[in-house]
């Protein structure tokens, strides 16, 4: 499979994910259809014992593990010149300084030692030492866009591809659990202490979780997962921390994935939500999804319930969930979802649906009013 | 890539600075950002409120550090967590804040590359424009750490931002509008090398900077 008209198609080749429902993407899975959400006290945590310690660095750790799954479905040995490598991050830096600056600014640290620790503060540093790991020289980049990072990621893997800067292309989202989020979250009363009930209408707020999600996209492949057939992006204007209150800026993001993608919205199979569970997030998408779809939408569901809200890393998170979804034919419900909030006009699934998915609409919604939008689609599903 | 408005903001010009009642609560990395960028669009004369198809790439190798710092700070000593400094502190903060006052509703991504941070805005911006995602892009650099080269005794690094306002021939066609200078070698503009080896970056350090400045004073 390769390309339609003069642009090639992007395909995905090979999935990877460390998260708190598992080491692996084959464990996140059997946790899903298993119904096991892997959040505890409110929060999804990775367990020590999920990861291979190889570094000092959480996400690096995270990051170098997932990498390497990806990379070991695609069939790649190695990641040569031409590859390039794009991470989302937000958090990925932050435990190799913030500790250190407490210390030192109590009095228990030198400045010396701060120095020291604060020359790895550069969010870039997270990409040169997956570069490093990876044995990757090819081009890199990284995104820091909050919770709508990977999905531009994604997004920006795409257009490498589709540009010629490259032929295979690594996307990562990653980030780790720290004060500086807890408890910022925590002081904007966002914070759910239960797993979180996307679309409910007593939905309580959010969970915070880690983990690294790695995507391999080719140009060309034999036996691809799916295809990245569109993408959207779009900013609100509105508010630093809260979504437009109609979604307008959402469904300028979606709609423009859709037109990448060449498709009608009646074509869209499922549409993955950013569904976070917070009040504003799930009622600002739902408006724009309704809106989108003329008041018909396909299936809507949000899975933030098993494994939480990985910030930047969640839309890369999700995409591997889509591509298991896919794969097994089974459209994911949103669990703990009970009592469907009557102002999100969106169709919901009481149990998950066995049928062939084509097209999924993959969404998220980010602090700064920055959205962003995938098309992920079944091989085979386009001409 | 076709260049049709430069403007800088240097920190040293914030004492002489009346900034708007609406900018209270911003960083210093919001203000230099969002000042910038009004000097940019000012010369390359586009109209960019509710225009969907501008884009605004954003890069920062410390971001928001400052404020984040603080924040932390603030939770360790007292356990108090003020929702100003979080919302402030997040490494895309000012691409929110400047998106707001601008009202830019197309495309916004925030970056972070190391030395090669103006390499990879102006990338990102090339891309979107080919992609026809946007037809104009605003790209600001931006960095800002005085309270932290303070505590670390290195109070030369120099701070502030620098914006291009940024398209392609065919749209400065369309569009009718006139680019004042061209962009053929998108690393000649990043920071050198080594500078990203020392704690904090300084903005004039990197080719963007002194580009920015030179167009922006019609040079």
């Amino acid at each position: 499979m390769e390309t339609s008209g003069s642009t090639p198609r992007v395909w995905i080749t090979g999935v990877g994910a460390v998260s708190c429902l598992g080491p692996n993407v084959e464990t996140l899975w059997q946790n899903v259809l298993a119904d096991r959400s892997g959040i505890r006290d409110g929060l999804g945590r990775v367990r020590e014992e999920f990861l291979t310690p190889s570094s000092k660095n959480r996400a690096l750790a995270f990051s170098v593990q997932a990498a390497r799954e990806a990379m070991k479905q695609a069939g790649w040995t190695s990641l040569g010149p031409d590859d390039g490598l794009i991470v989302a991050t937000t958090t990925g830096q932050i435990l190799e300084w913030d500790y250190e600056f407490v210390d030192f600014i109590s009095g228990r640290s030198t400045r010396e030692k701060f120095r020291e620790q604060f020359v790895n503060q550069p969010l870039g540093e997270l990409t040169a030492s997956i570069a490093r790991e990876l044995g990757h020289v090819g081009p890199t980049s990284l995104l820091t866009s909050a919770c709508a990072a990977s999905t531009q990621a994604l997004a920006l893997g795409a257009m490498w591809i589709r540009q010629g800067k490259v032929k295979r292309c690594l996307i990562a989202g990653a980030e780790v659990l720290c004060d500086l989020t807890v408890e910022g979250f925590r002081s904007l009363q966002l914070l759910s202490l239960e797993p979180a009930t996307p679309f409910d209408q007593n939905r309580k707020g959010i969970n915070l979780s880690e983990g690294a999600a790695f995507v391999a996209l080719e140009a060309t492949a034999t036996a691809p997962l799916a295809e990245i057939s569109g993408f959207g992006f779009s900013t609100d204007g509105y508010h630093m921390t809260g979504p437009h209150p109609e979604g307008d800026g959402s469904y300028r993001a979606m709609n423009a994935a859709l037109k990448v993608a060449g498709l009608r919205p009646q074509q869209v199979t499922w549409a993955h939500a950013h569904g976070t569970g917070s009040q504003q997030n799930d009622l600002s998408e739902g408006l724009a999804m309704s809106r989108l779809f003329g008041g018909e939408t396909p299936w809507v569901s949000s899975t933030k319930w098993l494994h939480g809200h990985a910030l930047a890393a969640s839309g890369a998170l999700e995409t591997v969930l889509v591509v298991q979804a896919m794969k097994a034919g089974r459209v994911l419900r949103t669990r703990g979802l009970k009592t469907p909030d009557p102002r999100i006009p969106v169709k919901h699934l009481t149990e998950d649906l066995n049928m062939t998915i084509d097209h999924v609409l993959k969404n998220t919604l980010g602090f700064g009013g920055a959205n962003a939008a995938i098309v992920i689609s079944r091989p085979g599903a386009r001409a | 890539m076709k260049v049709l408005g430069a403007g800088i903001f240097l920190a040293e010009e914030l004492a002489g600075f009346q900034a708007p009642p609406a900018w209270r609560k911003a960083t210093r990395n919001m203000v230099t950002a969002t000042a910038s960028i009004e000097r940019a669009l000012a010369q390359a004369g586009v109209n960019v409120a509710g225009d969907h198809e501008i884009g605004f790439v954003l890069g920062s190798t410390a971001g928001e550090l400052e404020t984040s710092a603080d924040f932390i700070g603030t939770w360790s000593k007292s356990r108090l967590a003020r929702p100003l400094l979080f919302q402030n502190s997040l490494h895309n903060a000012t691409t929110g804040f400047a998106s707001i006052h601008f009202q830019l509703t197309g495309p916004s991504f925030s970056m972070s590359a190391l030395e090669a941070t103006p390499e990879e805005c102006l990338g990102m911006a090339k891309m979107l424009i080919a992609e026809k995602s946007c037809k104009a892009c605003i790209v600001t650099l931006v960095e800002g750490h005085k309270t932290l080269a303070k505590l670390m005794g290195e109070l030369s690094v120099s701070e502030g931002a620098c914006t291009l306002v940024v398209s392609s021939e065919d749209a400065c066609r369309e569009n009718g509008w006139a680019p004042r200078a061209e962009i053929a070698d998108l690393k000649a503009l990043n920071y050198p090398r080594a500078d990203v080896h020392a704690p904090l970056v300084a903005i004039q350090d990197s080719g963007f900077f002194a580009r920015a400045r030179d167009w922006g004073a019609g040079k």
